[in-house]
């Protein structure tokens, strides 16, 4: 179907040590053979597949010694045939490869189409896309452990497996519908409350991933919220070690949200400086006051940031009160003037004393984020990870459904539960692909013993 | 009564080839709609013959009955007018997978059927064997017979059932036969092939049927009938007095013995047959090896007439040889001197793809042809039947230039069995389930004729009687719906709610919130306090299921909106399939292949994906 032999260079742009030059395609074979001499005198189609061959390739005028390694269809990355050529690294050499291979027939290959045509041959099945692309993308070392558990499959090994044992439930009720004088063995309500109730739970924790899965992708994000010249910019430069937002004495002077990211131990956070809360006749100031107070309400953790160096006002006390149930965290700041700040200010806090301008304190603060974002359990653990939106909104469709199911469970009949159930079957099959409900006849038939 | 053939007028508009559950619906279809049609059969004994277990009906199969009934065919009525007895499946377990079932009298079904058959106009019945299909530039022209006669038709059914080649298989002995020893047709496969049908080999079996004197019923449990329901058909409302039971018994360690030591014998484990069988009915060989730790498997004994001395022994259908029959057979408590009077068989035979079918079930590759029933893959007289009537009326629209009739899933048991069958094909026969329709909870037995009776009026099989009475029935539905509502005070509902071991209610409340209640049955209501009194038992099935199934109707009519926006997306017909990048390779082939008629119908063919579908969805925009 894909008749067209593609070619590209596979390593990014810029000087590293080795570079990889890809080929896909029925011709591949045939187009690297002109390129490459094995020294084992082997023509690439003769190689053992999965086997790397050391040479001599000639591209042009260019010729460089070089591993090539040969992935046999079906059981290569696209499910086409693959040669590799791992070069020696830096522009020139590559390329005088690749044009080569496109003088010999390859098309160089567009945006995506190793996936595209892995995609297409059935290698890889929508998750692994979507865990490939996370991959590629991913900012942070520890978003890329979640990417790779996406492409490899874990998520969908996981929700099959959730899929499985539902199926098996949904089989047994089924059988009893459609072969009522056998002696099928009852799958009443008992057991049915079993099955849900243990679903609903993995479920739940799946889902409850969610948020922090994101974050983690995404990054975490942190608003610094304060009345106003208590120190918030400075605070968002000192963090992110660099002069980016500016800071002056003028209360008043950030009036609009300004974001930066950053990352701390392989964690990405989105940092939000915002306009100081207070009361002001300024126009364009009480719009950046509005925004401030939205970003407050989104935000995953927040700064409260206060000024040591005077006593709380009640400007301080009502951005206190708004912190009830707020994952936050208590920055006291200007710590290098003095210490003029009551002390009687919330316990359930924790609370870092720094100084945005001597950059004391600003470590701890840091690692305090970090360990507010719950990532580190997550990340350490074997658990899995939901980052995908699709995956989140068809489990937590499939959640509720289960939930139905199990509240009318004692007052409905066996073939309206069933109805939940089945749909919830159905959003599990959203991701694994398995909608079908021949599947569920398949597994009546496997598992029971059944007709005339 | 014109069915002697008069040799100088052999011109049909349909000729229907074969005459069992498919065939005689499909020639009744085509008859009654004003069409000469010729019945092509090679035994006349074999109309509506019962080669297998001597009921109709059971799970989704009762479904098809009644709605094979609404449309206008025949199985219903005339199940009940040969029925030995009848039962409600699944009492307790809703109102969507109920159905009945009906034993037999096998006897009396084919003669009444037979009868029936004759006493219709337009009807001519040939008893010959069909040899070959003539087409000409892709649209059918005639049938050639063994006898030498060429018949020609403007459309044909062929409803041939498991009679193509059949091979009787008893252990190492096979016959070139149909079932019960009735001749094969040996012809008509190489006619197939070379009109471009692919052929497959599958198989079923039957079990052997015993003397009935020589069998001790106490050993066995008797099952009876129930004498409160009605019957299948929308047209009858009596009750069947004085049941005929069956029995109840079971295989023991003995019985599987003695079949684990013959295994070699069998021709199924043995190689000798090659066709597939149906999961459905499995042989007691089948289940032997299977579910190994079973220590006993049920069999039933069922009538196989009024009259007869011999019984259908369910549960053992069998081809090992016959004296392992008679070994295992005797091995049952209460078979000890049982007397086997027909030894038990399995039956191979070819049937086609049903994958080559349209929706209308015409051949895709020449116009005017429609085949039905058991040669379509599918096992059962009610899923045959249903294909029947579904072919009978199609070839009657096609050759008056009607539009067809395509049954949707969310109408019928008909349309999800049809459309599973041309959309996914099926590698052995395909019996009916209630677990494939989707949207059951909308397609129960009991509201068959509101669903689908409009539609057999406007194909014209729905007499002036049938249509008066679903509109009665309708009339009286929106009574009894209004009287529910009736309020009822607590000192008058209190005592029989405490009587059931409910919980009293303080302020007055309505009949209709009292039965939504679960353990609340209208029935008891009606017994207790006399509401609907006046209404037929069909009414007040109604109105409770309506009530107590409100929410999850109106989930379920959800669902089938959602569904309906694939389900009306056509496909233009000369779609490329194999040209659409970003489709998976394997789904491009099985779509070019089946060429679904819309985005539904895509999403359903297996080696579709979702994301597939959501390709061509984009595909479409374009």
């Amino acid at each position: 179907m894909n008749d067209k032999t593609i070619v590209a260079i596979s390593t990014p742009n810029g000087l590293g040590s080795v570079g990889i030059l890809r080929l896909s395609g029925e011709k591949s074979c045939e187009i690297s053979n002109t390129l490459f001499a094995s020294f084992a005198k082997l023509a690439v189609t003769d190689f053992e597949p999965n086997k790397l061959y050391l040479g001599k390739m000639t591209a042009g005028i260019v010729s460089d010694k070089c591993l090539v390694v040969y992935f046999k269809a079906p059981r290569s990355f696209t499910g086409e045939d693959v040669v590799e050529f791992q070069c020696h690294g830096g522009r020139v050499v590559l390329e005088a490869l690749l044009k080569s291979a496109v003088k010999l027939g390859a098309r160089p290959a567009l945006n995506g189409e190793f996936s595209r045509r892995a995609y297409l041959n059935g290698k890889m099945d929508l998750s692994n896309v979507e865990g490939m692309a996370d991959l590629i993308n991913a900012e942070s070392e520890a978003s890329s452990k979640l990417a790779f558990s996406l492409f490899s499959g874990g998520i969908t090994h996981k929700i099959t497996s959730l899929q499985e044992e539902l199926e098996t439930a949904i089989a047994y009720v089924e059988a009893a519908f459609d072969y009522p004088e056998e002696d099928v063995p009852a799958m009443d309500v008992p057991e049915v409350r079993i099955v849900l109730e243990k679903q609903i739970s993995a479920l739940s924790a799946l889902i409850d991933t969610y948020k922090t899965g994101k974050n983690i992708k995404e990054g975490i994000s942190v608003a610094i919220l304060g009345k106003p010249n208590v120190g918030k910019s400075s605070l968002l430069n000192a963090i992110l070690g660099e002069e980016r937002a500016i800071v002056t004495d003028i209360a008043g002077t950030t009036r609009d949200v300004l974001s930066c990211r950053y990352s701390y131990r392989s964690v990405n956070f989105e940092l939000f400086d915002t306009a100081g809360i207070r009361a002001s006749s300024d126009k364009i100031e009480m719009i950046g006051v509005d925004r401030a107070r939205k970003i407050f309400d989104l935000a995953d953790v927040v700064i409260a940031t206060f000024d040591s160096s005077r006593p709380l006002d009640n400007e301080d006390k009502e951005i206190l009160e708004k912190l009830q149930g707020k994952n936050c965290i208590i920055a006291i700041n200007k710590a290098d003037i003095s210490s003029k700040i009551s002390l009687n200010l919330p316990t359930e806090y924790p609370i870092i004393t720094l100084s945005a301008k001597t950059q004391d304190g600003i470590i701890d603060l840091k690692e305090k984020l970090y360990e507010l974002s719950n990532v580190e359990k997550l990340i350490s653990s074997e658990s899995l990870v939901l980052t995908n939106e699709r995956h989140f909104v068809s489990l937590s469709e499939a959640l509720e459904h289960l939930k139905t199911a199990l509240e009318i469970l004692p007052i409905m009949p066996a073939d309206c539960i069933i109805l939940d159930i089945r749909q919830a079957w159905e959003k599990y099959g959203e991701l694994t692909g398995t909608t079908a409900s021949e599947h569920i006849v398949d597994t009546i038939f496997m598992k029971l013993c059944l007709g005339k | 009564m014109n069915n002697i053939i008069n040799m100088k007028n052999l011109e049909f508009d349909v000729i229907v080839i074969g005459g069992g559950h498919a065939g005689v619906e499909a020639s009744f279809a085509s008859a009654n709609l004003g069409n000469r049609t010729a019945m092509v059969v090679l035994d006349r004994r074999t109309i509506s013959y019962m080669a297998c277990n001597p009921s109709i009906g059971g799970t989704a199969k009762g479904h098809l009955v009644r709605e094979i009934d609404a449309l206008g065919g025949q199985m219903g009525i005339n199940a009940d007018k040969t029925m030995l007895q009848i039962k409600m499946l699944n009492r307790g377990k809703g109102a969507a997978v109920q159905s009945l079932r009906a034993q037999s009298d096998k006897d009396k079904y084919h003669e009444t059927m037979e009868e029936t058959l004759e006493n219709l106009p337009n009807i001519t019945i040939i008893e010959d064997e069909a040899t070959e299909v003539i087409q000409d530039n892709g649209v059918v022209t005639h049938v050639i017979t063994k006898n030498g006669l060429k018949l020609s038709a403007k459309a044909v059914v062929l409803a041939c059932g498991v009679y193509l080649d059949s091979k009787i298989i008893t252990g190492d002995e096979v016959h070139n036969q149909g079932p019960s020893g009735f001749a094969s047709a040996n012809s008509l496969t190489k006619s197939l092939l070379k009109l471009g049908f692919n052929i497959r080999r599958f198989k079923t079996g039957t079990p052997a049927r015993v003397r009935k004197d020589s069998i001790d019923y106490s050993k066995f449990e008797p099952a009876l009938g129930e004498t409160d329901i009605l019957p299948f058909s929308f047209m009858h409302d009596f009750y069947l007095e004085n049941q005929m039971p069956c029995y109840l018994g079971y295989t023991n360690e003995k019985t599987h013995d003695i079949i684990r030591e013959n295994l070699h014998r069998s021709p199924l484990f043995g190689g000798v047959i090659k066709g597939v069988g149906p999961r459905y009915c499995p042989s007691i060989e089948d289940k032997v090896v299977r579910f190994a730790d079973r220590d006993r498997h049920q069999i039933f004994l069922e009538p196989e007439t009024a009259t007869s001395n011999e019984i259908y022994v369910q549960g053992m259908s069998s081809s090992l040889p016959k004296d392992v029959q008679e070994a295992m057979y005797h091995s049952i408590i209460g078979f000890e001197n049982v007397e086997i009077l027909k030894y038990a068989y399995a039956i191979e035979y070819d049937s086609i793809d049903p994958t080559d079918l349209y929706l209308t079930l015409q051949f895709k590759k020449v116009k005017g042809l429609y085949t039905a029933g058991q040669l379509n893959g599918s096992s059962g007289y009610e899923e045959a039947a249903a294909q029947g009537l579904l072919a009978g009326i199609n070839a009657s629209q096609y050759i008056n230039n009607k539009q067809e009739l395509i049954l949707t899933r969310d109408s019928s048991y008909i349309g999800v069995l049809i459309d599973d069958l041309v959309t996914k094909g099926t590698n052995e026969p395909y019996r009916m389930m209630t677990a494939r329709a989707e949207h059951r909870l909308n397609l129960r037995q009991d509201n068959a004729d509101i669903r689908l009776t409009p539609i057999g009026k406007d194909i014209g099989l729905v007499s002036n009687e049938r249509w008066d009475r679903l509109q009665a029935s309708l009339v009286e539905l929106e009574l009894a719906k209004k009287q529910i509502k009736k309020g009822v005070s607590s000192p008058l509902i209190n005592p029989f709610l405490v009587s059931i071991g409910q919980s009293p209610i303080t302020d007055g409340s309505t009949f209709e919130n009292i039965l939504k209640r679960p353990g609340v049955t209208l029935v008891d209501l009606v017994k207790t306090f006399g509401i609907l009194e006046e209404f037929s038992s069909l009414t007040i099935q109604r109105v409770e299921t309506l009530i107590k199934y409100q929410g999850y109707l109106a989930k379920e009519t959800l669902e089938i909106e959602k569904a309906k926006k694939l389900e009306t997306r056509t496909l233009p017909a000369d779609i490329d399939y194999l040209a659409i990048g970003g489709i998976r390779i394997e789904a491009r082939q099985k779509l070019d292949k089946i060429r679904p008629s819309n985005l539904g119908q895509a999403s359903r063919i297996s080696g579709v994906s979702p994301a597939d579908v959501t390709v061509l969805m984009l595909y479409l925009k374009r």
